[in-house]
């Protein structure tokens, strides 16, 4: 289960749509262990693509190297899907490799209604889990 | 010459949660058969037959030396 303030889900959907037709990505990091997000960080889609998202190799670095100094962790790792449903696609999957991470997908393919699921991502499985909103 | 490689946090059990280790190698692949040696399973997790698995990057001196996708 996920759970997130309302604040940090406004800020996600807010990302998702100000980028949209690409999809947006990013990072929510909290203290290690802790299983709560705290930290938003959006990043660049290096693809810049409406299909497909990857964060920017230096950007990357400078992300977890700031977190580890911090001795925080990615608790979630967020993008969006702009045409089709928030569900993770092969690519996705593939590129998840954060097993403690809550991986977040929001899509923006209806004007007026965001959707937004979470799931675990551990050896190539995924699992969708509840959110629970904390205000 | 030793070089320092700095671990991410999701392989330091291949490293008894060392958050930096010291290897050697002329070459990226002589090196990471040269950690392999200590840390058994480490050269697994980043390179699939000849090439870097996908989405690995490697950083030399804070700047991208190699990816799957170069």
């Amino acid at each position: 289960m996920l759970t997130i303030s309302r604040d940090l889900e406004a800020k996600i959907i807010d990302h998702a749509r100000r980028d949209h037709p690409d999809e947006a990505c990013g990072v929510i990091a909290g203290p290690v262990g802790s299983d709560r997000p705290a930290r938003f960080i959006p990043m660049q889609n290096a693809e810049r693509s409406p299909t497909f998202y990857r964060f920017d190799s230096l950007e990357q670095l400078k992300v977890w190297r700031e977190m580890d100094d911090r001795d925080e962790e990615p608790v979630v790792i967020y993008h969006s899907h702009t045409a089709t449903q928030a569900y993770p696609s092969r690519t996705d999957i593939s590129y998840a490799s954060e097993p403690q991470a809550h991986y977040v997908l929001v899509s923006t393919r209806d004007e007026s209604e965001t959707e937004f699921r979470s799931y675990r991502i551990v050896d190539g499985q995924v699992t969708e889990e509840p959110v629970t909103f904390t205000e | 010459m030793a070089i320092e490689v700095r671990i991410p946090t999701i392989l330091r059990s291949y490293t008894g949660g060392a958050k930096s280790v010291e290897g050697s190698g002329s070459t990226l692949d002589d090196l990471l058969s040269n950690l392999d040696a200590e840390h058994g399973g480490l050269r697994d997790r980043l390179v699939d037959g000849e090439n870097l698995r996908r989405f690995v990057n490697v950083y030399l001196n804070d700047e991208e030396s190699a990816s799957s996708a170069a």
